[in-house]
């Protein structure tokens, strides 16, 4: 595709929007041209919520999920069962288990995953601040929720190995077979971890 | 351009965009081969049997960078181990981690070495089964090191070629590619002291904590650089593997 020759705001506009995931050079100057279009209202909304979230998200001071103050509305809820920890690598995993619609304890995000070979170490994640509630509170149970990833196992194991001698229930999601997919589509280490995570249908 | 079929190990990835990685693999024909995995993040089609993930291995079928390019395409991916008892233990992960990151920073694209690959595979096969840990390190880095024609020695001085005698002291210098006896050392200055005992035994046999200093010491200065994982896998090694005083 010709790249366009516009200069001024327009093509700053253009630019910008292009760094966006998903979108391409086609899709910016779609959006460009539709806010250009727009009412004046309409396309300044649009930069007030940038600014907004740019100003006010801030992590949540206790489980580090997106909050708009000093707790995240989870964190916040007095009908949460704050003795249960779900603990995920980032806030879009948090969307993705809240969307369930089946948990009723509280998060914490790890704001990562531990990654030796990209230098991600234990101390660049929020592993520390997650032993701190543990101790602090009155959690009984653990369930870590990292992807089923080799990085996210390494971090699970490590954090596994650190709350051994705390005395709190640890536990993992399941893992296995997606319902909708087929059996011969599936990949070994998903086979296997169906056929040994197999329990009783009742 | 003709696809090309091999056996390979996943080294790397790298999250190219929101769909796309860039997949590091160990082949077994063509050695270190960087390839762009299209929309295998989300892919749930046969062609990548539900993505990749680190230390699996399996069978790829891509197409060769074309003229400048520096990435080829991967087409198809069959995965056929995933050493999944590596996710017990952090001695057996870590472990996994540093020699996938020696083969990857110490060979180079399309120089083939099937004789490593399968030393690769049979490490991570060993890491994740019943065995102790600690002695497959010591083994792979020995191997690795004779693969790309690295290998220490281990039995004489490197200088005057004498028989390494027990119970002396003995120093090991990585530039000059192995042991060196007394009356040598003082004419190096990159040197460090070994055990004696140490020499008697074999990576494979000896003290795995020991043995993994020293060869991480030799593929260090081979490299001109430290490996990431390197610090962490002694630290665990060391926890697994007391030093015997």
């Amino acid at each position: 595709m010709t790249e366009s020759k516009l200069t001024g705001p327009l093509q700053r506009l253009m630019d910008e929007l292009k760094k966006l995931p998903g979108i391409g050079a086609r899709s910016a100057e779609r959006v460009a041209f539709h806010l250009l279009k727009a009412d004046r209202e309409e396309a300044l909304a649009l930069a007030q919520a940038i600014m907004a979230t740019k100003d006010e998200i801030r992590p949540c001071s206790r489980c580090y999920n997106l909050a708009d103050g000093e707790l995240c509305s989870i964190c916040a809820d007095p009908r949460r069962d704050q003795g249960q920890i779900i603990v995920v690598e980032q806030p879009k995993d948090l969307l993705a288990l809240e969307a369930t619609g089946v948990i009723t304890g509280v998060y914490h995000v790890l704001m990562g995953h531990i990654a030796p070979l990209e230098g991600v170490e234990p101390g660049d994640l929020t592993i520390d601040l997650l032993l701190s509630r543990v101790k602090s509170g009155d959690v009984r149970e653990v369930i870590l929720a990292t992807n089923p990833t080799l990085e996210g196992d390494t971090t699970a194991l490590h954090i596994i190995s650190l709350l051994a001698d705390i005395g709190v229930t640890v536990t993992r999601l399941a893992r296995g077979i997606a319902p909708g997919s087929q059996i011969e589509y599936a990949n070994r280490a998903m086979l296997e971890e169906a056929f040994r995570g197999r329990r009783s249908p009742l | 351009m003709t696809p090309r079929t091999d056996e390979a190990l996943v080294l790397r990835l790298t999250d190219y965009s929101e769909t796309s990685q860039i997949v590091t693999l160990f082949t077994a024909k063509s050695g270190l081969v960087r390839l762009i995995a299209k929309g295998v993040r989300r892919s749930t089609k046969k062609r990548f049997a539900v993505g990749l993930d680190l230390l699996e291995s399996g069978e790829v079928i891509y197409l060769p960078p074309r003229g400048d390019a520096q990435l080829g395409t991967l087409t198809e991916w069959v995965q056929r181990e995933t050493f999944t008892g590596l996710r017990r233990e952090l001695l057996r992960l870590h472990g996994a981690l540093y020699a996938v990151e020696l083969v990857a920073g110490l060979t180079e694209e399309g120089d083939p070495h099937p004789e490593l690959f399968h030393a690769l595979a049979d490490t991570l096969r060993n890491l994740a089964g019943d065995e102790p840990a600690g002695p497959c390190l010591p083994t792979f880095q020995h191997d690795l090191l004779r693969a790309i024609g690295y290998a220490p020695r281990l039995r004489e001085c490197v200088v005057c070629k004498r028989a390494v005698i027990p119970g002396q002291p003995v120093y090991f210098s990585a530039g000059a590619g192995g042991l060196l006896c007394r009356d040598c050392e003082p004419h190096h200055i990159e040197k460090r002291r070994v055990p004696s005992r140490l020499i008697e035994t074999t990576p494979r046999t000896g003290d795995p904590s020991a043995w993994f200093e020293l060869l991480d010491y030799h593929l260090t200065h081979i490299a001109g650089r430290r490996f990431k994982t390197a610090e962490q896998v002694a630290a665990l090694l060391v926890r697994a593997h007391p030093r015997r005083r």
